[in-house]
């Protein structure tokens, strides 16, 4: 049985019902997270080939691993705290080192996803934005993509990522700092 | 004058600051240039992030995971005496054998392993060392011994 400590969990009952066994209510679970999952990875993997299949293998986890979620957290921060061990751990598969944005910076380099034939303005500056997530540290960059984009509480990405309040805060603040060092050159030069 | 902490100033600008805290800094900012400059650059980070779109769903997504954990779990239910003996005696047996076989081991080999891995950490810088405490955290992390005896527990209840 799920207990909920002292916790008012919206998908308690769904839940529930999951650890029954019962398809139907997974499908919902699915349904109401599969948007947000996939955003998280999309901007921690920064590749949308990628996305279909490490959501994936996050539902199956929730899944199969349903009967020992033990409701002490809400259950959307054991997903997520799902999400991002599992983003973590591709990127540790994935660590092919290419030349930094930084690098480029220095060596005058645009990189090649700029290199697009329609060079808009918009899109360029997207690209640098992305590459300078891509650069921070993974978990500066989850705290921050857990509070950015899908605007959870600082209180709820301690949950997650199993640290303390001042830690978040920590980790955020330095996620933006990290970006304004990137930043600053390519804004004096006028390109963000 | 003292000024804001910076990290504060950056939680500030999220929303996540307590009310005390919220108006302490609120008047700060009025007279202050230097904090007030500070979260204007703190603020134009943060109004970058906004140029990374949102993405939709991959197409199919629920019909491609509903197909995948078909074939899983197809796959695991193949069932003969012969598959039932190994599940409910054999592979019981041979994980109490093996245990007893690492304690044995264990000290001798433990020590290496243990060395090779503090080492191997040691490589990997510290984002992929903070993600073992991370890793841990979750209700069973993978290979571990309850996620072993879950795993024969559950299937018992098949
Ligand atoms: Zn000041």
């Amino acid at each position: 049985m799920q207990k909920i400590y002292n916790i008012v969990d919206p998908d308690a009952k769904i839940i529930q019902r999951v650890v029954e066994g019962d398809k139907n209510a997974f499908e919902e679970l699915v349904m109401k997270y599969q948007h947000s999952v996939s955003n998280i990875i999309y901007r921690y993997i920064g590749d949308y080939n990628e996305v279909e299949d490490i959501a994936q293998e996050v539902f199956i986890k929730v899944w199969r691993n349903a009967k020992s979620f033990r409701g002490k957290s809400r259950f959307s921060t054991w997903l997520y705290r799902i999400v991002v061990n599992q983003c973590l751990s591709y990127r540790m598969k994935y660590t092919e080192k290419l030349l930094s944005l930084d690098e480029m910076t220095k060596y005058g380099i645009t990189p090649k996803s700029l290199q697009v034939e329609n060079d808009f303005e918009h899109e360029k500056r997207t690209e640098i934005v992305r590459n300078a997530i891509d650069e921070l540290p993974g978990r500066q960059r989850i705290a921050l993509i857990l509070s950015r984009f899908e605007g959870r509480s600082y209180k709820e990405i301690a949950e997650i990522m199993g640290v303390s309040l001042p830690s978040v805060e920590s980790l955020i603040f330095r996620a933006k700092e990290n970006l304004r060092k990137k930043f600053f050159p390519l804004r004096e030069r006028g390109e963000i | 004058m003292k000024h804001i902490n910076k990290i504060k100033l950056s939680a500030f600008l999220d929303g996540e600051v307590s009310d005390e805290e919220r108006i302490e800094i609120s008047n700060h900012l009025k007279s202050c240039d230097h904090c007030q400059k500070e979260l204007e650059s703190l603020s134009h980070v943060s109004d970058s992030l906004d140029l990374i779109e949102e993405i939709q769903v991959p197409p199919y997504f629920w019909v491609h995971l509903k197909q995948r954990i078909a074939e899983q779990e197809s796959r695991k239910v193949i069932q003969s005496p012969f598959v039932t003996w190994v599940r409910r005696v054999a592979v019981p047996v041979g994980v109490a054998a093996l245990i007893i076989f690492s304690l044995f081991l264990g000290d001798y080999m433990g020590k290496a392993i243990y060395q090779s891995r503090i080492e191997d950490l040691a490589r990997l810088d510290t984002e992929f060392a903070e993600l073992l405490c991370v890793n841990s955290l979750e209700d069973f992390s993978e290979g571990s011994l309850n996620n072993v005896y879950y795993n024969l527990v559950s299937r018992e209840g098949e």
